[in-house]
């Protein structure tokens, strides 16, 4: 119910957006068209599971769903040959 | 023939002519059962992202080969019960680079009929404006 305060001159909140610019992007393996995802490719890997070692839900990665199959299946082989962790405190 | 790759890692207490002579033991364990070996690449020394058996680091060895699959327990077995073997893995990739090799057809095809759709004249006539880059998909 809080109709009336119209703040007409204020940049930061009526301006659009600067930075989250909801563009949908295409998935990072789509794009670089990488059909196989290996799972001794540790940077690769790393890239999508930040901090704590955690798969990044495709939500957030924007990867597609076949190429996210893959990126877990390499992940967890990852993991199995130590070339990644399974948590990271 | 299936293809398998094998990953596996050699104990960090084996000398550098310990593992070579370890490799050498891992492939005559393939060729004596019956598999042929395609590629053999020693990795390396590195850090483990754990902890395996009490030890940080281990040498990681990769190799290729082909065979029926029914050599591929015997192996396993062999890998598991050797003590220079932190851990060890064995894929089968001939289905998964099958899969790429499909995905690879598919974009080429739809990038064929995406040139051919933008070669068309259309409305407008206009033949490829400033495109360099690639189409937005
Ligand atoms: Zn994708």
């Amino acid at each position: 119910m809080a109709a009336a305060e119209n703040v007409s001159a204020s940049p930061t909140t009526s301006a659009s957006p600067p930075q989250r610019v909801r563009r949908r992007r295409e998935c990072r393996f789509c794009r670089e068209k990488i059909d196989l995802i290996d799972y001794k490719d540790v940077e690769t890997l790393k890239a999508f599971t930040p901090e704590r070692g955690k798969i990044m839900p495709r939500r957030l990665s924007g990867v597609c769903a076949p190429h996210q199959r893959m990126l877990t299946r390499a992940v967890k082989r990852a993991r199995n040959m130590a070339l990644l962790p399974y948590v990271t405190d | 023939m299936r293809k398998y790759e094998l990953l596996f890692i050699v104990r960090p207490t084996l000398s550098d002519q310990e593992v070579a002579a370890f490799i050498e033991q891992v492939k005559g364990h393939i060729g004596n059962v019956g598999a042929t070996i395609t590629q053999v690449q020693n990795l390396g020394r590195r850090q483990l992202a754990y902890e395996i058996d009490h030890v940080r680091e281990g040498t990681y060895v990769l190799m290729h080969f082909e065979g029926s699959g029914v050599e591929i327990a015997e192996l396993d077995r062999r890998l598991r019960v050797s003590d220079a073997v932190l851990r060890h893995i064995i894929i089968r990739i001939d289905e998964e680079l099958k899969r790429a090799e499909r995905m690879k057809r598919r974009r080429q095809r739809k990038a064929a009929r995406r040139a051919r759709a933008a070669s068309r004249p259309t409305r407008e006539g206009a033949k490829g404006k400033g495109g360099s880059g690639e189409e937005k998909s």
